[in-house]
């Protein structure tokens, strides 16, 4: 027969006073605990323009405009004294040569700011507006700041421009994508694509990356916008007009 | 009676160390990094429960100038079946104004979009064509050689729609602007083309503007935001659909490779258009 006293109830009898006392310490806790951050330190609402993408990893671009590429004036110098035999002339006389395009848009003090060599063309038949226009003149539009340039002329049904620059934008590390792009530069014609609005040509010559685009008129008929042989002629009347060191 | 002489003694040994932990231990604050494990379903309880009841009010979605709520599918996230992307999260041109004028308009592709050349049935107008989310279409396939894209050829822009197809008034056409991205010159300027070279040498191409409706001129310099001419269907003897192609040209340097060359315009576009619907452009 067991004791009257002896069941896990009559144990527990003595056990209250603590069962109570931790009761009692835990509401106390709760009802005093605190949030460990403040107010201010909770997290704002984001921007929804930041939250965009969740998925891919972000890559910063470097600014632009900072980073120039060296240019080759050995290179140049070499170059100017085998053109300057072949036309007797030299960039001295920039702009005053029959067979060189009038330029417009350009003053003298912007290419001899330019920090790159100005590549133009040797063409006789070059207008500044398209040639049916009323007033068309012979020439070219130069638009040229020290480390960058564009040239702008029209031929008969075409638009040609004619960028240069040694300004990198955008360093990206090498993948498959150089090593073509390496390839299709050293090409002996340079890299010749069509485009949705015509043809152009890239090469790179003394550091800096030359890139030439024609527009023409009749992109699907127009033997200029689909095959090589005029833009690549372009490419080979280029003559440097100006341009030094600055550095 | 020795054992409830005990059990006060334990109750009141509990209380001193209860106490003491309330007072000198803090609770860690709540973590509020992301899940590694992926959100919760919203029965799950939350393990950090906000001691605050006032829930943070959730950022508007941002919507057009319709009032639709605008998305955007990934960068190099193409239609299928339509060429390789370029998955590249990088904003060539931070701080690019949308180069369509108002705050409303559908990038994605022409080609294989609703009524396009290899796209599902139907016309250009399909309102499939004029929704959200946006696609990229830089690098679908075309055979010009785009050395930024996967696959060596590519297309070298993106395609945007403009705010509504096609203008079915004549007064229509003036919510179809095209505007200049950047202060800059105009350095090209034929037929339905159009180069815009900016003051660090990057270039952006317009295509299929209205030539009968240039609000500029070769040569002239423009400012950020300032219109340009009108997005139509020009494409020389062929029309197109209703868009502006937009390229953005710049001087990359691959490893060791330099070229100037067409770069994705996707997330400055996007980047851009979230500013102009949110208002922080002169829209």
């Amino acid at each position: 027969m067991r004791e009257p006293n002896s069941g896990p109830l009559s144990r527990l009898k003595h056990l209250w006073p603590m069962i109570v006392g931790i009761a009692v310490i835990i509401v106390f806790a709760l009802a005093m605990s605190r949030p460990a951050h403040s107010q201010q330190e909770r997290p704002q609402a984001q921007n929804f323009s930041q939250s965009f993408p969740q998925n891919i990893q972000r890559v910063q671009a470097e600014t632009p405009d900072t980073r120039l590429r060296p240019i080759d004036w050995d290179a140049v110098e070499r170059d100017l004294a085998i053109q300057a035999r072949r036309n007797l002339s030299s960039t001295q006389a920039f702009a005053s040569q029959p067979n060189f395009l009038p330029v417009n848009g350009a003053s003298q003090e912007d290419v001899a700011a330019a920090r790159l060599p100005l590549l133009l063309p040797r063409i006789r038949l070059a207008y500044t507006s398209p040639p049916e226009f009323d007033g068309a003149e012979r020439g070219l539009f130069l638009f040229a700041r020290p480390n960058f340039y564009t040239a702008t002329f029209y031929v008969n049904g075409a638009m040609v421009e004619l960028m240069g620059t040694r300004v990198i934008h955008v360093r990206l590390p090498a993948t498959t994508q150089s090593q073509r792009v390496g390839v299709l530069l050293n090409s002996e014609n340079g890299f010749v694509t069509r485009t949705e609005s015509g043809i152009e040509m890239s090469f790179d010559r003394y550091g800096a990356s030359y890139t030439i685009t024609l527009s023409c008129d009749d992109m699907e008929g127009d033997p200029r916008c689909l095959e090589p042989d005029y833009i690549q002629s372009i490419a080979r009347s280029l003559e440097i007009r100006g341009g030094q060191s600055g550095e | 009676m020795k054992s409830m002489k005990l059990s006060y003694i334990l109750a009141a040994a509990v209380a001193v160390i209860a106490l003491f932990l309330l007072f000198f231990w803090e609770r860690p604050a709540p973590d509020r990094t992301p899940d590694p494990d992926g959100p919760h379903e919203p029965g799950d309880p939350d393990p950090n429960p906000d001691p605050d009841p006032t829930p943070d009010p959730d950022p508007a979605p941002p919507v057009d100038s319709a009032g639709i709520e605008v998305s955007f599918g990934d960068p190099g996230d193409l239609v299928e079946e339509s060429g390789t992307g370029l998955e590249l999260d990088l904003n060539f041109a931070p701080g690019m104004r949308f180069p369509v004028e108002r705050p409303r308009a559908f990038a994605n592709s022409q080609v294989y979009g609703v009524g396009g050349l290899h796209g599902p049935a139907g016309g250009q107008c399909d309102a499939r064509n004029y929704s959200y989310p946006w696609r990229d279409n830089f690098c679908e396939t075309r055979g010009y050689a785009t050395p930024m894209c996967p696959a060596g050829t590519g297309h070298q822009g993106q395609d945007i729609r403009p705010p509504h197809c096609p203008p079915a008034q004549p007064d229509d056409q003036r919510t179809f602007y095209a505007v200049a991205t950047f202060d800059g010159q105009i350095t090209g300027l034929h037929r339905h083309v159009m180069t815009l070279t900016d003051t660090v040498g990057r270039q952006y191409k317009y295509l299929h503007l209205d030539p009968n409706q240039y609000e500029v001129a070769l040569g002239d310099l423009v400012s950020r935001g300032q219109r340009l001419g009108v997005i139509s269907n020009y494409f020389g003897d062929t029309p197109t659909t209703y868009h502006l192609h937009f390229e953005m040209r710049q001087s990359v340097e691959l490893g060791g490779a330099y070229v100037m060359t067409p770069v994705s315009p996707y997330v400055a576009l996007r980047e851009a258009y979230l500013r102009l619907i949110e208002g922080d452009e002169d829209a």
